[in-house]
């Protein structure tokens, strides 16, 4: 087992995919873990350009917290191959994926081909969108920061506990913040909000991308336009890396409005902390839905 | 649940060459069909094969047993040993296998100095009378006036530098940037080297890659190379690589560049003299929107025996309708032992199956 030994003055060093796990990483690890994110919270996960440094932080890491499924599978493993460390090797001691135990939506049934579009073969990976799923994650987090720092177990377990109130509480609070979008409906360019829609009862009822992955085409969103006619829609979600010309094309025929919103710590001012983050994008959405009313 | 990851990359090409664009329909084949197998061996090692499946028949294109985890061999962990039959170290692009390059032939100097990886050298074969003189040096890129007449035709459309033998290559990270040195002694057949000569081709390359800031990168490399000709005489590599990429946070689904050079000089000893014969390129692909790219190469060789050289130009446009296919429309104005062609190739490239991304 490679354990940091007890006493040792230096901190774990831990890599995190995204800015969401290192915030969870941060409240379970505590004073004992430093963190970086390898993605940029405005970087579209499928077009991650590898940096040089990126391979520096692996090659350095005692943990390496991934998302898992296939969210990272384009570009993580050559990197994590190339950094030379064992330890965040695919079922290595340091290697987190925090999907383990997540109830995970949209997985896909039957034979999967690529007539789908670039269709998550495991389930969606959007999952920290819900803080149910948030207390899950910093569970895996715990369990690998125990695997490689047993001396300060009861800590992480503290910490994680701690977290568990946090998410509860949070809960709470957004449920009432958010009671006015139960039932609503909304068209969105990405499969990004199924996790926070199903949690927050509102509806995605189309996707601007004909299938995920694959730009949108005229005669797919000739077809969305009636059913946003039909349905009453009038928001349109989309990330900051997708483009505007095409939401903003659609919005203007059904008389829908776009709302940007970044899934992700640290993409917008005032997302600096995940509660602040899930009543961020909540209180937009509400927003949203309001002012077309 | 243990299958190796399988993949299958069908590669079509149709070609116009003639003096004028579309002057006469060339031919439309299916150059390559290439059959990837990759797993990991154990938690120490994984394996790559690749097998290229075409008109000239099927060979095995690639076959790396990768000892990514060396502890187990008591070595220092950012060591990684590569045996087998590799792409390499030597420049930045012939990392990447042909069908995957941004262009549907392979850099001039890459099929002049590295043949083809099916093996069709007629450009070479006929051109060591041009040795039995003087080895008379002509230091300027302008074409020898008294060149061999060598058809278009009889350049091979690609051209790889491969061999068989072992790779180390040694990472060393300096703060955000990193420096890789790899040596690696192969056996290695093609205009350039020699395999039967007795001994193997030495290379070295030092790879430099430094973070210019969150949406650019920057890759140098200096690489050396010795080894014995087909004449049993000593020939000597100088190459090296700069490589420039750009991709904007936000709108990377939509935009990005690449910019890359490599230059080569060689020594060739013919027991008569010594030939040095030199090659560059430089191409640039530039992301239009999210599915199409616009590409430029400009380029010179020389023969390995400097009987003849080439000056090229070529344009792509390539569409992506989607991560795994690709259509590519090239436009090619090649100047070769004098003769000057024009080039239209149309390609489509395809995949199926699990496709492990290039590294870095």
């Amino acid at each position: 087992m490679l354990a940091i030994a007890p006493g040792a003055a230096r901190k774990l060093r831990v890599v995190a995919t995204t800015n969401d796990l290192k915030w969870a990483v941060e409240q379970v690890g505590g004073k004992n873990v430093e963190v970086v994110a390898l993605m940029h919270p405005l970087q579209n996960p499928h077009t991650v350009q590898p940096r040089p440094s990126f391979i520096v932080h692996l090659n350095r890491a005692d943990l390496l917290v991934r998302i898992g499924l296939d969210y990272e599978e384009i570009w993580l493993p050559p990197l994590v191959e190339e950094s030379r460390n064992p330890k965040i090797r695919r079922g290595g001691v340091g290697d987190v994926d925090v999907s383990i135990g997540i109830p995970l939506l949209e997985i896909p049934q039957g034979r999967v081909t690529r007539e789908q579009g670039e269709v998550h073969i495991f389930g969606n990976p959007h999952f920290w969108l819900d803080p149910e799923n948030m207390k899950i994650i910093a569970r895996n987090i715990a369990e690998g920061l125990k695997r490689v720092d047993p001396s300060n177990a009861d800590e992480y377990d503290r910490n994680l506990r701690r977290l568990e109130r946090l998410m509860d509480d949070l809960l709470d609070e957004t449920l009432k913040l958010a009671a006015t979008l139960r039932g609503e409906k909304f068209v969105a360019y990405h499969t990004t909000w199924s996790y926070l829609a199903n949690r927050y009862g509102f509806r995605i009822i189309g996707y601007l991308e004909p299938k995920p992955g694959i730009p949108p085409s005229a005669s797919h969103l000739a077809d969305l336009i009636v059913r946003m006619r039909q349905e009453k829609v009038k928001v349109i979600i989309k990330e900051p890396f997708y483009e505007n010309r095409i939401p903003n094309m659609v919005a203007q025929r059904t008389g829908a409005k776009v709302v940007e919103i970044c899934p992700t710590i640290g993409g917008e001012s005032g997302t600096e902390t995940y509660p602040k983050l899930i009543r961020h994008i909540l209180t937009k959405l509400v927003n949203a839905v309001r002012s077309v009313k | 649940m243990l299958n190796p990851d399988a993949s299958v990359i069908a590669n079509f090409r149709t070609a116009f060459r003639g003096k004028r664009p579309f002057a006469s329909f060339a031919g439309s084949e299916l150059s390559e069909a290439e059959l990837a197998f990759q797993a990991a061996t154990d938690p120490f090692s994984r394996l790559d094969t690749f097998i290229a499946v075409g008109p000239h028949g099927t060979e095995i294109e690639e076959a790396t047993l990768s000892v990514l985890d060396p502890t187990f061999l008591r070595l220092p962990r950012n060591l990684q040993i590569r045996l087998g039959l590799l792409r390499a170290p030597f420049g930045q692009l012939n990392n990447i296998h042909p069908p995957e390059q941004p262009f549907v032939d392979t850099p001039l100097v890459h099929r002049l100095w590295f043949g083809h990886e099916h093996g069709n050298n007629h450009a070479h074969e006929h051109n060591n009378s041009h040795e039995n003189g003087n080895g008379h040096e002509n230091g300027d890129e302008h074409e020898n006036e008294h060149e061999h007449e060598v058809s278009p035709e009889q350049i091979p459309t690609e051209g790889s530098f491969v061999g068989t033998g072992l790779s180390l290559n040694w990472l060393v990270p300096t703060g955000r940037h990193l420096t890789w040195l790899t040596v690696a002694p192969l056996n290695v057949d093609n205009p350039t080297f020699h395999a039967d000569s007795g001994r193997p081709a030495w290379l070295f390359r030092l790879r430099h890659m430094r973070e210019l800031s969150l949406t650019q990168s920057l890759n140098l490399g200096l690489n050396y190379a010795f080894g014995r000709n087909d004449l049993g005489k000593d020939t000597k590599l100088l190459g090296v690589d700069v490589t420039y990429r750009w991709r904007p946070l936000k709108e990377g689904l939509y935009r990005s560049l690449v910019w890359q050079t490599e230059a080569y000089w060689g020594w060739r000893d013919t027991g008569n003299g010594e030939i040095k014969p030199k090659g560059w390129f430089t191409l640039v692909e530039y992301q239009l929107s999210r599915t199409l790219f616009l590409g430029a190469r400009y380029e010179f060789a020389q023969a390995p025996d400097k009987s003849f050289s080439g000056r090229g130009f070529s344009l792509a446009i390539t569409l992506f309708p989607s991560e795994f296919g690709r259509y590519r429309l090239q436009w090619s104005r090649l100047k070769i032992g004098g003769q000057t062609v024009h080039e239209v190739w149309l390609q489509t490239t395809f995949s199926i199956g699990i496709h492990r991304p290039h590294p870095l």
